[in-house]
């Protein structure tokens, strides 16, 4: 019984197991990794850099947030197009890097060239549209674009700026950590770097400094241990999904534990294979959708924390492009009418009771998940049981992902569940359901449009959405690509993703709320909790 | 001369086996599906310029060559110690996020293995000794009930009751937040009160296997004509238990102590999972996750330098302890 006695005294005389955070340190869990690599990299893939990476160390020209669909100025002041082609933007003054030297028009042309001059860096692409970029004054810079694309606006203005001459003295920008950063947010200095936790320190010369005094990152590697950190008060922010959030996160502490979880993330889809039979009839597309019972799928699947998509199939992003345009007819659950859709494409009821091609052979589609991704897994269990109970002779198939990735984007699955991406411009959301630009031969991974729908008419209707300053001109091509949406119905919308966020208001307050939307509290879409961070304070 | 040619054998041994795994290493992340560097960006659900990523693709060492060049590359990068650049922790290289991970996993993993073999060895040789008494009834079946639990069930509870309700133990982490790694007495103190529940977790775990083992190989012992010569001749029963009985009962569980030494270096996954630890464990699931072939190799190659190198040491144990392998050899 001796090491039970000397147990007993380690843990008597060490007092509390956890020491509590330090006042005015901030304690962020926004990314889920077991140990720590230092990486700064501002043009890195988003788990390969760390966090506050784009949020607190380098700063964009302006940062959009979903609520309320709104650009918070940053680096930028204004910007405005002069034509089709100019975008011209007016840069902040008296803005210093965390060196001490000034920032100015040539950081912003430099950091554009530097993308340029290497292509792993430019993620989204600009160089594809930009033509060039020059510095009119001090703080104004001139973007020419090769073609009128005002969707590039977004890409741009979320794009962080770097000090270029620092950037073009590294061997490999591309290959580069960064371990030591120097940009113009409020947390620039790295105090501390360990395996299992980091911390930032003010930018000295910040130009909106920040009441809060330290951020703290400790490294958590599961949702569990995430949530277990929160409840303890070891955490002060975090972006997870919490089972039974009233209960387990917001009801221990009803004053201080807030949540936040707005249907503002990317729409979960069902993606049929449209360029194959059955599924290229639109008619077989829409008996998919009028098949689901979605209250249910919300329910089990989403545990009640996702809403309804909108009639109009539009992610809740775009309500205010929705706004005033007639819903699809085929956005609802109605199994008779899902009936009599697959009965007009031929695809009748055989002796058995399941539905054959027109030819008689069976029509045995495979609805494909990603194995352990359990919400969506949930949810396709139940999309199976909607089609059978349709006639439609449909199985679940879970995969790895990796495998799961390596069919579906090539457009291998006959039915999956996919995601799409939501970003500040519907340009891009409706082009990844039905343009030529997405489309891929089948057998090619594609990026999205994994249904592979192509719409000329869409197309053309894109580009005048793309290229037109006129709002009329752009709402009215809008309303036609929406048009074409609900004529095709190219994949078939499950529920509007929620974006997790929790945080306590023991320590800090300012945080967004419904009372004050300002920003999504999620920590997860980046750089968007720049906007947040700038709004907290010690209590 | 003999003992010679036999230890130059031994070693000729044991660098086959490590070019088998090796090239097992090389052949194995290459079988999974898909693509590393297209999954890496599908699995933020994000996008990214075609162009983007295939300059990523290049900087990150995938290529398209043949697969026995891609081997040879393998054979003789390896041969220099560069073991190429982790996907998932880009650009940082695998032996720096392997080398972190792997001291926390071999204090962790390391100690509670030996703890696990030592006590479990000493119940074994306990219980056999006092075969069908009290002892003997209640405590393999006990600890066998405490092995089959599921072990994550089994450290979450750990964590929920010890840890979270009662506040005795800290439940994530090798150390506090207010310490720094680096010889103080706070760190050491800190780590060490941090490593007490996952190892005894995994004590619990695994001890009743060695008890059981030891038991019935002591048992085996225990039958022996020359044990009834040793009592015969007055020797103190603790020392024929311990000097005899256990040092000959010892030499087959070694064998499986070795193999569970050379695992170690592979981290224990669930442990660290559900105490949040910094070890290889943990990383593995992360490189399997990411395709990260680089990551996974570098793993892997310390499991099988581990797995060698410890069945390597037990050959010298067993040589020591047991005067008839020394003979043969």
């Amino acid at each position: 019984m001796r090491p039970v006695a000397a147990l007993a005294l380690l843990v008597a005389g060490c007092g509390p197991a956890t020491s509590p955070p330090p006042d005015g340190t901030l304690v962020i869990a926004a990314e889920q990794v077991p140990t720590w690599v230092r990486n700064f990299h501002p043009y890195a893939l988003s788990h390969h850099a760390r966090w506050p990476t784009r949020v607190a160390i380098y700063e964009p020209l302006a940062i959009h947030t979903p609520r309320g669909d709104r650009w918070e100025p940053v680096l930028a002041t204004a910007w405005a197009w002069e034509d089709e082609r100019t975008l011209r933007l007016e840069l902040r003054e008296g803005v210093l890097w965390s060196d001490g030297t000034p920032f100015g028009a040539a950081d912003v042309v430099g950091s554009l060239e530097l993308l340029r001059d290497h292509p792993g860096l430019d993620r989204d692409g600009l160089w594809r549209v930009v033509e060039g970029v020059r510095a009119r004054g001090p703080f104004e810079v001139e973007v020419r674009l090769g073609h009128p694309h005002l969707p590039l606006l977004g890409d741009l203005l979320e794009l962080p700026i770097v000090q270029p001459a620092r950037w073009r003295a590294f061997d490999d920008p591309v290959a580069q950590a960064n371990p030591d950063p120097v940009g113009t947010g409020p947390f620039t200095e790295v105090l501390r770097f360990e395996d299992q936790l980091f911390e930032l320190g003010p930018n000295p010369h910040a130009w909106r400094p920040s009441p809060v005094q330290r951020l703290r990152f400790p490294a958590l590697g599961s949702n569990e241990q995430m949530l277990l950190a929160l409840v303890q008060g070891q955490v002060d922010w975090s972006g997870i999904y919490v089972p039974a959030v009233d209960r387990t996160w917001d009801g221990r502490d009803p004053a201080h534990h807030h949540h936040d979880f707005p249907p503002l993330g990317g729409m979960v889809l069902l993606v049929p294979a449209a360029h194959r039979a059955p599924t290229d009839d639109p008619r077989v597309r829409k008996a998919l959708s009028l098949a689901l019972d979605r209250s249910r799928v919300l329910e089990v699947a989403a545990s009640g924390y996702a809403e309804l998509p909108h009639p109009t199939g539009l992610p809740p992003v775009f309500a205010g492009w929705g706004e005033g345009l007639p819903g699809c007819d085929w956005i609802d659950h109605d199994p008779a009418r899902a009936g009599a859709l697959l009965d007009e494409a031929g695809l009748t009821r055989g002796e058995d009771g399941w539905r054959r091609l027109p030819d008689g052979t069976p029509w045995t589609p495979e609805l494909e998940v990603v194995a352990g991704w359990s919400d969506w897994v949930r949810a396709a269990r139940l999309v199976v049981r909607d089609l059978r109970a349709v006639g439609i002779d449909a199985r679940l198939r879970a995969w790895d992902f990796g495998a799961w990735y390596d069919r579906v984007p090539r457009g291998l699955a006959d039915l999956a569940i996919g995601w799409s991406v939501v970003e500040d411009d519907p340009w891009s959301w409706l082009g990844d359901q039905l343009s030529s630009r997405t489309l891929e031969p089948v057998g090619e991974p594609a990026s999205s449009n994994w249904q592979r729908v192509a719409d000329p008419e869409a197309d053309a209707a894109l580009a005048t959405f793309a290229s037109s300053r006129e709002p009329t001109v752009r709402r009215e091509a809008f309303a036609r690509v929406h048009a074409r949406l609900c004529a095709l119905a190219p994949s078939v919308p499950l529920y509007p993703g929620p974006s997790w966020g929790e945080a306590s208001s023991r320590r800090f307050v300012g945080w967004p709320s419904a009372d004050d939307p300002y920003a999504r509290l999620s920590p997860n879409g980046l750089p968007e909790p720049w906007i947040v961070l700038g709004h907290l304070r010690p209590r | 001369m003999s003992t010679l040619v036999a230890v130059l054998r031994r070693a000729g041994f044991y660098l086959l086996a490590l070019w088998a795994a090796v090239t097992v290493n090389f052949v194995v992340p290459r079988l999974m599906p898909g693509d590393p560097a297209t999954a890496l960006v599908g699995r933020l659900q994000g996008k990214l310029d075609a162009a983007a990523l295939e300059a990523l693709r290049t900087s990150f060492g995938l290529s398209d060559a043949p697969w026995w060049r891609q081997y040879l590359d393998y054979l003789g990068a390896v041969a220099r110690g560069d073991l190429g650049v982790s996907i998932a922790f880009f650009p940082a290289p695998v032996t720096e996020v392997v080398g972190g991970a792997l001291a926390w996993t071999v204090l962790l993993a390391g100690t509670a293995t030996l703890l696990s073999f030592v006590i479990g060895s000493a119940l074994g040789v306990l219980v056999a000794w006092r075969r069908s008494g009290r002892l003997d009834a209640w405590l393999p079946p006990l600890l066998v009930l405490l092995g089959a639990f599921p072990y994550f069930w089994l450290a979450m509870l750990a964590v929920h009751v010890l840890g979270f309700e009662l506040g005795w133990f800290p439940v994530r982490h090798a150390y506090d937040a207010s310490v720094s790694p680096g010889w103080t007495w706070a760190f050491l103190a800190s780590a060490v009160r941090h490593a007490v529940l996952p190892a005894l977790t995994l004590v619990v775990a695994t001890v009743g296997s060695w008890t059981l083992g030891m038991r019935s190989v002591a048992l085996g012992v225990l039958g022996e004509p020359w044990l009834d010569h040793a009592h015969a001749r007055g020797l103190p029963p603790s020392r024929i238990a311990w000097a005899y009985v256990a040092r000959n009962a010892l030499l087959p569980q070694l064998a499986g102590f070795g193999m569970a030494l050379g695992y170690v270096l592979g981290g224990a996954l669930l442990t660290e999972v559900v105490f949040a630890w910094p070890g290889t464990g943990h990383l593995m699931l992360q490189a399997v996750r990411a395709q990260d072939q680089a990551l996974l190799q570098g793993l892997f190659l310390a499991v099988s330098v581990g797995v060698i190198g410890a069945n390597a040491l037990v050959d010298g144990l067993t040589a020591w302890l047991d005067p008839r392998v020394r003979r043969a050899a």
